[in-house]
């Protein structure tokens, strides 16, 4: 009875700060995967480990820096796996989260933002992530099992491959509209 | 949009945004839901788990072989051959299997994926080691098999007809590896065996040794793993 009185409380409280947190589970796979279905796909995979993880989840720390260490792992290696299907893990109907087309919904800006974030490998990927979302040097070093150090480091180099990226857009861009105004 | 602080001011808008754009569905946080379905690493799981019972049943049933034809040493030795190749490919099994019920996903980020990393790389190697070695000793499996079915195939081994088979198998091998090569990539053949090309190939096997590189240059370590 206590079991069970257990149980439903755990898995209330699992519902609850899922929920709350639900914004992770969207930005990882739209940061990991470009294909909705793939989206869907990962999405499944992250809330099944999310679940399984769950019972070693340290009620002291802080809940979206252990979601997004399980998050990120599922999405790394799964962007690593070789690309076999995987579809509908939990169910064949219903999406795990359910969210307007973001092509009509998301500013082009933040369109922008997701295709120059996946240019970048996926432990970068991550890194910029956990940065976007405010988390101190301190916490990314955890989260990604580096140095303090290390993460501002690899900060500025993705600041630079980002910069890169973003000049030869522009340079695209402006070579692009030079040639249609000939 | 050029620096990283602008792209965070960017990315706090999209995240408020986003509290009252992205609804989770209630029906799969259901406990009942979640522990019923099974991950890709599960199915994995289960996949090795009924391979290493399949091969656990014949090496019994080839140590049992070979204790009913110690007087025949032709059968024994090829009973023993494709025992110690059955115990070999247990034994790798099993330390996949450890190394996969290790993992903890939510442990860090750059651990985790070395540990994966490492499951594949131990994957691919067994892969490759069995196709190979089953080249060479896919022989006495014949003769133990053939005896099975109650025909004794140990008369025909001359050592020429043992050579002659070796080289055959290591033919067969060379074309096996070749076409591999050639059609791992093809997106008409089947998954699974598109993998298996893939693993054969030594594509997966390089690949995971990629990412381990990948990962301890991120790591600003020299490790090597």
């Amino acid at each position: 009875m206590a079991h069970s009185t257990n149980a439903a409380t755990a898995q209330q409280r699992f519902q609850t700060l899922v929920e709350t947190h639900r914004g992770i589970i969207y930005k990882i796979c739209h940061a990991y995967c470009r294909q909705p279905d793939d989206r869907e796909d990962l999405a499944q995979e992250i809330l099944l480990q999310l679940w399984r993880s769950f019972p070693s989840y340290d009620r002291e720390a802080r809940f979206s820096t252990w979601m997004y260490r399980v998050a990120l792992n599922v999405a790394i290696s799964t962007h690593r796996r070789e690309t076999t299907r995987t579809r509908h893990v939990l169910s064949d109907e219903a999406r795990v989260l359910e969210a307007p087309d973001p092509t009509e919904t998301e500013p082009e800006s933040v369109r922008l933002l997701y295709d120059r974030i996946a240019r970048l490998d996926p432990l970068k990927r991550a890194l910029i992530l956990l940065y976007l979302e405010g988390q101190s040097y301190r916490e990314i070093a955890g989260v990604l099992g580096i140095t303090e150090t290390n993460v501002g480091t690899q900060l500025a180099r993705a600041r630079h491959l980002l910069r890169d990226d973003s000049s030869a857009t522009a340079a695209a861009t402006t070579h692009n509209i030079s040639g249609n105004t000939r | 949009m050029t620096d990283l602080d602008e792209l965070k001011t960017l990315w706090e808008q999209h995240d408020r945004a986003l509290q009252s754009l992205v609804a989770i569905n209630h029906r799969l946080l259901d406990a009942s839901v979640l522990t019923r379905a099974r991950s890709a690493m599960q199915r994995l799981v289960a996949f090795l788990a009924i391979e290493a019972i399949v091969l656990g049943a014949v090496i019994l049933a080839l140590g049992t072989f070979v204790a009913a034809h110690v007087d025949a040493p032709r059968l024994a030795v090829s009973g023993a051959i494709t025992g110690v190749y059955s115990i070999a490919a247990f034994a790798a099994l099993i330390a996949q299997l450890v190394l996969i019920r290790r993992i903890d996903y939510s442990g860090p980020v750059t651990a985790i994926q070395v540990e994966l990393e490492r499951v594949r790389v131990l994957r691919s190697r067994w892969i490759q080691a069995l196709v190979v070695a089953g080249t060479v000793i896919w022989l006495p499996i014949t003769i133990v098999l053939l005896l099975a079915l109650g025909i004794d195939a140990s008369s025909v081994l001359e050592p020429a007809f043992v050579a002659a088979n070796v080289a055959f198998g290591v033919a067969v091998l060379g074309l096996v590896l070749w076409l591999s090569r050639r059609f791992a990539d093809s997106r008409q053949a089947a998954p699974a065996l598109r993998r298996l090309m893939r693993e054969l190939a030594g594509y997966n096997l390089s690949a995971a040794s990629g990412a381990l590189r990948s990962i301890a240059e991120f790591r600003g370590d020299d490790s090597g793993y």
